[in-house]
């Protein structure tokens, strides 16, 4: 059974993508860990990030990408789950030059409109809300299928709540939120909590010890300046946060250009490998029940 | 300075201002006579404010100890009303002396307060309300 990680944030323009895919790559590097990233936003940066335009066109034109998996589990067309997905993910190897277990289940810039489809269908079956129920529960279902052929799955979640940004926080054994260091954000988080916890306000949220609650907050795009120090300070009165702060850093930005030639982590990361060890440190701790489980 | 070089020092700046006066276009005549004359008799008292002025300007640029600016990030208003209530809040606000560095840290930490409001005790009761209408207005904006 694999352990779930969901990278979520009702809020655009945070980072969910590249922390996902910087946990993808060192997951699967320096934790020798089979992983499977699901791309979930239509925006399908992680995607590109992990395939490059040209490859990522190819699975879209054979009919591999998440909306196309989605559909025809909806239809009964009974593919093998597997052939939805890319292996071999991604422009690294690793340290002895091997091609780290990584696999891609791509995104697509349909998904929305596949799930308003799917819910039209079911609606018509059954009234609103069952449907509603309905359709969470079967992309619940559908994620959780990639159970045995994977240690880690990781979920990049889109902004807004689609019902499979839902269904994948509903599954995730843990969920990280990235945030910027702005008000604005602040009020996204309590957002976010509330639903990974499901509770309604901060007066029951709070009744929730921090050390069991589901998820951790992460500071990212950090520059260093008081204003937000004092703001991270002040999420952490309320909610768990991860130690590291992810700085602003030219070397993170361009280590998500793909690469036809594959390179070693650290050629990739640069100056930023050094966050990248301390993403992946601090993140495989908080795992650490689940993926023990796994072994 | 000796009582007759501060004399000519008197004599120098009085024929200097008269010149003034008297040059000024559209000044007439007996106006212009009336305004030296009086600077004239006052030109002492000018002359011994200027000489304190100078002295004055001379011995705070002695003073001047590098005292370190004032950081208005030093603490988190929010964050101390929220974790230790208002009187732990008021009594760190209460560390800060100025009105000046109350405001700049009102102001860096974006805690509306009113800018008429000059005096430190009531900017630190404003910047402690300031911080409870923040967190009552994350709290409305988080609530269902």
């Amino acid at each position: 059974m694999a352990a779930y990680l969901a990278v979520a944030n009702r809020k655009g323009g945070v980072g969910k993508s590249t922390v996902s895919v910087m946990l993808a790559h060192s997951m699967s590097v320096w934790g020798g860990r089979r992983v499977l990233l699901i791309d979930i936003d239509s925006q399908c940066n992680a995607s590109l990030i992990l395939l490059g335009g040209r490859r990522w066109n190819e699975a879209r034109k054979a009919r591999k990408t998440i909306a196309d998996f989605f559909v025809d589990l909806f239809k009964g067309r009974n593919e093998a789950q597997m052939r939805y997905l890319e292996a071999g993910a991604g422009d690294l190897v690793d340290d002895k030059g091997a091609i780290p277990p990584l696999a891609l289940l791509p995104g697509s810039l349909l998904l929305d409109d596949v799930q308003g489809e799917l819910f039209m269908d079911q609606t018509g079956e059954r009234r609103a809300l069952d449907a509603f129920a309905g359709l969470r529960g079967k992309f619940e279902a559908m994620l959780r299928s990639f159970d045995k052929d994977f240690d880690l799955v990781i979920l990049d979640c889109a902004p807004g709540l689609s019902f499979a940004t839902l269904a994948a926080i509903a599954i995730a054994d843990k969920v990280i939120v990235p945030f910027r260091p702005d008000y604005v954000s602040l009020l996204a988080i309590d957002r976010i909590a509330f639903i990974i916890e499901s509770v309604p306000d901060l007066d029951t949220l709070a009744k929730i010890p921090v050390n069991k609650r589901r998820y951790a907050c992460l500071a990212n795009y950090v520059r260093g300046d008081g204003a937000e120090r004092l703001l991270i300070e002040e999420i952490g009165l309320t909610h768990p946060l991860l130690d590291l702060r992810l700085p602003q850093h030219n070397s993170i930005a361009s280590a998500f250009d793909w690469f036809a030639q594959r390179r070693p982590l650290s050629q990739k990361y640069g100056d930023a490998t050094a966050d990248l060890r301390s993403l992946w440190a601090e993140v495989s701790g908080l795992m650490e029940p689940e993926l023990r489980a796994v072994n | 300075m000796s009582a007759s070089a501060q004399s000519s020092a008197g004599d120098s700046v009085r024929h200097f201002l008269r010149d003034v006066v008297l040059g000024e276009p559209g000044v007439e005549w007996p106006l212009a006579e009336r305004l030296a004359d009086r600077i004239d008799r006052n030109l002492d008292r000018v002359v011994e404010l200027y000489g304190t002025r100078k002295s004055l300007a001379k011995s705070s640029s002695r003073r001047a100890p590098a005292r370190p600016a004032f950081d208005p990030y030093c603490f988190g208003a929010v964050v101390t009303l929220e974790r230790d209530g208002r009187e732990a809040l008021l009594m760190r606000l209460g560390e800060i002396d100025t009105a000046e560095n109350l405001r700049e840290l009102a102001e860096a930490q974006h805690l509306c307060v009113d800018p008429a409001i000059r005096d430190a005790p009531k900017l630190r009761l404003a910047i402690a309300e300031a911080a409870a209408f923040r967190i009552a207005d994350r709290r409305a904006a988080s609530s269902g």
